[in-house]
């Protein structure tokens, strides 16, 4: 990757001939089939396709948390399965931000710990961890969420607090699945507006899962897929 | 990840579930007090017992005897001998002999002991009434010759005259024929609380002074305890045969031992049901926190952090449940001590302490059910460490 070149020129993840597969009771399903893929670091992707046909698979394989049958993922210049899964796990941790449709939350724990957590994780000091996870939470107006568990929460409330936590370490991408499966429309635009400034003034990468088509113009690049394969890939 | 949010972690996951965390600590806690209280009164027993042997400066005393022999006598030139070893510095001796004590026209046979003052202090002689023998013609009488003498507070016998006849065996004296000394008198100088057999103690020179020449026993006082082996083996390269007190103490610890172990084991049935419900609380914490794990693996924690954390939660129910363990296990030691004491005081026993806790013990049973927290918890923790996040995200 050349650095000299302008950030929107750079390609952030490289995916060659990805394919994979898995059993399901006693069939071999093949989720994955011969996937190429590059994303430079100021896309906003929004993948869609119908259920079944990988997406979700290849979400996981790009954050490293599953692993591909064959093929290679390169996320800024680091080929993310030659590293162990400790190391994986600490890079996705430093680099990558996770939205869940349904947000999974450590229970024993405030929602401004929560959020926290992957700072603690990295090994950051804990004043200065929830120090940050409050400014996130200012930012993304859920300040007053602090305290509360984060599984008495709204929806809505869940999911802006689960965008806190994913971009709490500053990553370099935000991976989100189906992030408004389960929240109504007012819940659904606020975290859409989030994600699109996200990708706009913070200029971080942005790879959308979602069914809903009204969300689809706000990407960069529209990925289709069926049966495990890209069929079409526009840039708007 | 920082130690100490680890340790917070756990405590908040374990304060997540009070009520359960609760149960599984009482377990441990009655595990760890079973052992405490048990053990504990086997170690008080045995040092009652050991001290009620070793009473006085016991560990520095060497007991000498003839055994059978007809060859050697304990008399002046054995005392002498002895006391040319270098590592003894005393010898005292004390005879013991056969007679009769007399109360007008009845009469009880009696043993007389003929040691001096010093003999009876090695000895831990220690009378309840009226004070040791300290002049000639004075006596020291048990209860169960104050008996004889008639009911009532044994402590109005003091002072006042005992007459004996006295046996003076061939043996002791070396003449030909056993003889009797008739209506020796001595007065009563002190009581002993002793009921089994009529004992009368008086200096050994009044028996001397009778024909004995020979004695029953020595005791030789040692420079210092640890040289007893070497002061034995001079003592029975003479001819003699010795006994330590230490021999006896190491045979009363053999067999303390094994009291410890088995009343250990009662406790240790507690502890291992105990463990099993940590366990249990454990995995089932696991089973229930399953996406939690997943979480942490997928925001990057590693695997052992996960195992750490889960061990430290382990650990905390250890450490905690065996301190509260250990001081409940005193707590009801000194309860039944106290109770014990009550019933024996009224029945006119002197107050014993049948518990004691020993440090070293306690130290050894709070690292014990440290280490029963560590392994109960090592399965638990590996398998949350094994946690597969992404099985947990499908099925989710």
């Amino acid at each position: 990757m050349d650095k000299n070149q302008p950030i929107h020129h750079q390609t952030i993840i490289r995916i060659e001939k990805l394919h994979k597969k898995f059993f399901t009771g006693k069939h071999l399903f093949t989720a994955l089939r011969d996937i190429d893929l590059e994303i430079k670091a100021t896309d906003f992707v929004v993948i869609y396709g119908p259920s079944g046909c990988g997406k979700t698979t290849l979400l996981n394989i790009i954050a490293g948390i599953d692993q591909p049958t064959a093929g290679e993922v390169e996320v800024r210049d680091t080929e993310i399965f030659k590293l162990s899964d400790d190391q994986r796990g600490i890079f996705r941790s430093k680099k990558m931000g996770f939205i869940h449709q349904f947000p999974l939350w450590i229970k024993s724990l405030n929602t401004l710990e929560n959020i926290a957590f992957p700072l603690l994780i990295e090994g950051e000091a804990e004043d200065y961890a929830l120090s940050c996870a409050q400014n996130v939470m200012e930012e993304l107006k859920i300040a007053d969420l602090a305290k509360p568990k984060p599984t008495s929460l709204s929806g809505g409330e869940q999911q802006r607090a689960s965008l806190a936590r994913a971009i709490v370490t500053n990553p370099w991408i935000i991976l989100a699945d189906e992030p408004t499966g389960n929240l109504d429309s007012h819940a659904s635009d606020l975290l859409m507006k989030f994600l699109e400034r996200l990708n706009k003034k913070h200029k971080r990468t942005i790879i959308l899962v979602t069914h809903n088509q009204d969300y689809w113009p706000l990407g960069t690049r529209r990925i289709e897929m069926k049966d495990g394969e890209i069929v079409r890939d526009t840039h708007n | 990840m920082d130690k100490k949010i680890l340790l917070k972690l756990a405590y908040r996951n374990l304060m997540t579930h009070r009520l359960r965390t609760l149960l599984t600590l009482t377990g441990v806690i009655i595990g760890i007090s079973a052992i405490v209280f048990l053990v504990s009164l086997a170690f008080g027993l045995e040092r009652l017992v050991s001290r009620e042997i070793t009473g006085g400066n016991a560990f520095q005393l060497i007991d000498i005897g003839t055994g059978n022999s007809q060859i050697v006598k304990l008399d002046n030139e054995a005392i002498q001998k002895i006391k040319s070893i270098k590592e003894i510095k005393n010898v005292e001796p004390s005879i013991s002999i056969g007679g009769k004590g007399k109360k007008t026209d009845v009469e009880i046979d009696a043993t007389i002991i003929g040691a001096d003052k010093q003999y009876l202090n090695w000895s831990g002689f220690s009378p309840k009434w009226g004070k040791i023998i300290d002049e000639p013609d004075k006596a020291v009488i048990n209860t169960a010759y104050a008996k004889f003498l008639g009911e009532g507070d044994p402590n109005k016998y003091l002072g006042q005259k005992i007459t004996l006849d006295i046996l003076i065996p061939k043996d002791y004296s070396g003449e030909a024929e056993d003889r009797k000394a008739e209506n020796q008198e001595f007065l009563i100088s002190g009581i002993i609380k002793d009921e089994t057999n009529v004992k009368i103690y008086t200096d050994y020179h009044n028996l001397t002074k009778l024909g004995v020449k020979n004695y029953s026993q020595l005791k030789a006082e040692l420079v210092k305890p640890s040289d007893a082996s070497y002061a034995r083996k001079a003592v029975e390269n003479m001819g003699y045969r010795t006994q330590y007190i230490g021999d006896t103490v190491a045979q009363i610890e053999q067999i303390f031992n094994i009291f410890k172990i088995i009343l250990a084991s009662f406790g240790l049935i507690a502890l291992v049901v105990a463990g099993l419900g940590l366990f249990n609380t454990l995995t089932i914490s696991l089973l229930e926190r399953i996406k939690e794990v997943a979480l942490m693996k997928i925001l990057g924690m590693k695997k052992e952090d996960i195992n750490r954390m889960f061990m430290t939660e382990a650990v905390i129910f250890g450490i905690f449940g065996g301190m509260a363990g250990i001081i409940i296990g005193i707590i009801f030691g000194i309860i039944a001590n106290a109770i014990l004491n009550h019933f024996a005081i009224r029945a006119g026993g002197d107050p014993v302490t049948i518990f004691y806790f020993s440090p070293l013990f306690l130290a050894g049973m709070l690292i014990f059910s440290t280490l029963v927290g560590f392994f109960t918890g090592f399965y638990p923790a590996r398998r949350a460490a094994k946690v597969d996040a992404l099985d947990v995200l499908r099925y989710e």
